[in-house]
């Protein structure tokens, strides 16, 4: 805990909860069913009590609309990459189709956010990311759980480097701070879930259950106490050299 | 009391309905009479026109104005096949000559549906999936997700009487088969109400910024091509420019009337200018979809890229 590698950021994820997205309309239009579901998905998170990754399960829907994506996927991304987040949250995009990915890309564009989408049953970074910042999240997702200096090494980069984009793709919400000065992708999560993969764990419909699962990271490190958004942009060291400029979301 | 006769042109389509409004914005006070006993076609952006005109009329006199309905037994069967006389009834007095829809589904698209909730879109969009499918699917050539972009257009586009219009609209969609103009299949898909326009819905927010330039014309271009909003929320304001990548990249026509401006998305099958000033002023906004037959790889003629 405290790792300065992290910056005394870690955070973990301690359950995750698995949303069927489709559980109020099979098609997603307007902005008030929009509204709805991501009501229902934040209370799911605010129930769940501590950092947790929300699988939003797409499975189920038909249409998707502009408006209704954006009132699910960009509010969502958006009050939860906010330094003032009410809770540690990370999404992953399930069960998606070309037709969800049009739309959802869309908004991310819009609202230059990035979300992290299981497509083929691979994880796939979805949202207008730089080149680099791109590379550094599939290095990442390659390695699924690596010390600063295992990425260094692995992207060739110095460690300062390293681990600033490693702070980068967390203040993205694409890559979950643990303790011991680690960082996972949220794939890796979900490979420590038996069962998953395979279809094996039971989808509950949020406001109903949330699921709850062991906690995942080191013992005594889940409930860390540290604050929502400490590991915020605005608090990363300068940059080196070798990490490129991001436009100015 | 004056009772003022409009004449409805035998051709109710987009054309038709300009004329319609000419003789409408020419006419001041007194109850209105719409003639429509020689009509012989009839488009959905023509009929809803025509409820449209009756509406802002109503609204601008007090006083329901009369219809003398067609007389041709195609299009009175037709118009009420699509459920006009339902809508018709709460809009004209008139004498009903078909008083009930046929039993049985008509094979429309989408019969005229009004527009006054969310529950509504989402009851259109799940009420056309299925016909869509069949339509866009066998007749005109799109692929399977077609279906879902489609609905999407549906959803925006009615979504947009409800956010910005302040006042109810309709909705509906047909197949026609475009022999003269393009010699393919098209569906149309019209959508219109008689609320405060894109220069209302957007004047207190942006209209100080333009100055003298705000007009319909300045609106419908910051809506239409820069994805303004009357809203603050950046997220408002992406369903029209969705819909028009998505209808340019079907080479689609997509046209927005509101107040005394239009502005379109314009394929390559057609004249016609992008946008255009100094119309007879109407209230609210007319939209309309037109997307083509797909022409297969390798095919030749006008109509829609078979790209998907």
């Amino acid at each position: 805990m405290g790792d300065p590698a992290t910056g005394g950021t870690a955070v973990g994820v301690e359950r995750v909860l698995h949303t069927r997205v489709a559980t109020l309309y099979s098609n997603l239009v307007t902005r008030p069913t929009g509204r709805a579901v991501r009501v229902a998905i934040e209370q799911q998170i605010q129930e769940s009590g501590g950092p947790c990754l929300s699988i939003l399960d797409f499975s189920q829907v038909g249409v998707i609309d502009f408006s209704c994506a954006d009132e699910v996927i960009a509010k969502l991304l958006g009050k939860y990459r906010r330094p003032d987040r009410p809770h540690d949250a990370f999404f992953l995009a399930h069960g998606v189709s070309e037709h969800h990915k049009d739309l959802i890309e869309a908004v991310l564009q819009r609202h230059s956010l990035l979300l992290v989408a299981v497509e083929s049953d691979r994880p796939a970074l979805w949202g207008p990311a730089p080149l680099r910042l791109r590379a550094a999240w599939d290095c990442l997702n390659r390695l699924g759980c690596a010390l600063s200096a295992e990425f260094a090494s692995a992207r060739g980069v110095s460690r300062g480097a390293a681990n600033s984009w490693l702070k980068r793709l967390v203040s993205w919400r694409v890559a979950v701070p643990e303790a011991g000065g680690r960082f996972s992708s949220l794939s890796a999560i979900l490979d420590r879930r038996p069962g998953y993969r395979t279809g094996a764990v039971g989808m509950s419909p949020y406001r109903i259950a949330a699921e709850n699962v062991a906690p995942y990271g080191p013992e005594g490190e889940t409930d860390n106490g540290f604050p929502a958004g400490s590991e915020d942009v605005a608090s990363f060291p300068p940059e080196s050299g070798e990490i490129d400029q991001l436009p100015a979301w | 009391m004056t009772t003022h006769v409009l004449p409805v042109p035998e051709t109710l389509d987009d054309r038709g309905f300009e004329t319609l409004v000419a003789s409408w914005a020419g006419v001041e006070g007194g109850r209105m009479l719409f003639d429509a006993r020689h009509v012989r076609w009839v488009s959905p952006y023509g009929i809803l026109g025509l409820l449209a005109t009756g509406a802002a009329s109503a609204e601008r006199s007090g006083e329901r104005p009369l219809l003398q309905p067609p007389e041709s037994k195609e299009v009175v069967s037709y118009l009420a096949r699509i459920g006009f006389y339902d809508q018709a009834r709460r809009v004209f007095d008139f004498q009903e000559r078909v008083r009930r829809r046929p039993a049985g589904e008509s094979d429309a698209l989408l019969e005229i549906t009004p527009i006054q909730s969310h529950q509504d879109v989402h009851d259109v969009v799940d009420r056309v999936r299925d016909r869509a499918a069949a339509i866009l699917g066998k007749r005109l050539g799109y692929p399977p997700p077609a279906v879902l972009h489609f609905s999407v257009i549906l959803s925006e586009v009615c979504q947009n009487i409800v956010e910005h219009a302040d006042a109810d609209g309709w909705v509906s969609a047909q197949t026609y088969n475009w022999k003269q103009r393009l010699g393919r299949q098209v569906v149309v898909i019209a959508v219109t109400d008689v609320g405060m326009g894109f220069r209302g819905s957007l004047a207190r927010e942006h209209a100080q910024r333009y100055g003298d330039r705000w007009s319909d014309e300045t609106a419908l271009e910051a809506a239409f091509l820069h994805g303004v909003s009357r809203y603050r929320d950046p997220g408002r304001g992406q369903g029209l420019q969705g819909i028009r990548k998505q209808v340019s990249r079907w080479n689609g026509l997509f046209t927005i009337r509101s107040g005394t401006a239009q502005i379109a998305e314009v394929p390559d099958w057609i004249e016609k200018e992008p946008i255009a000033g100094g119309l007879p002023d109407f209230p609210g906004a007319q939209i309309q979809v037109v997307l083509p037959q797909l022409i297969p790889p390798g095919g030749s003629g006008k109509g829609g890229r078979g790209d998907g």
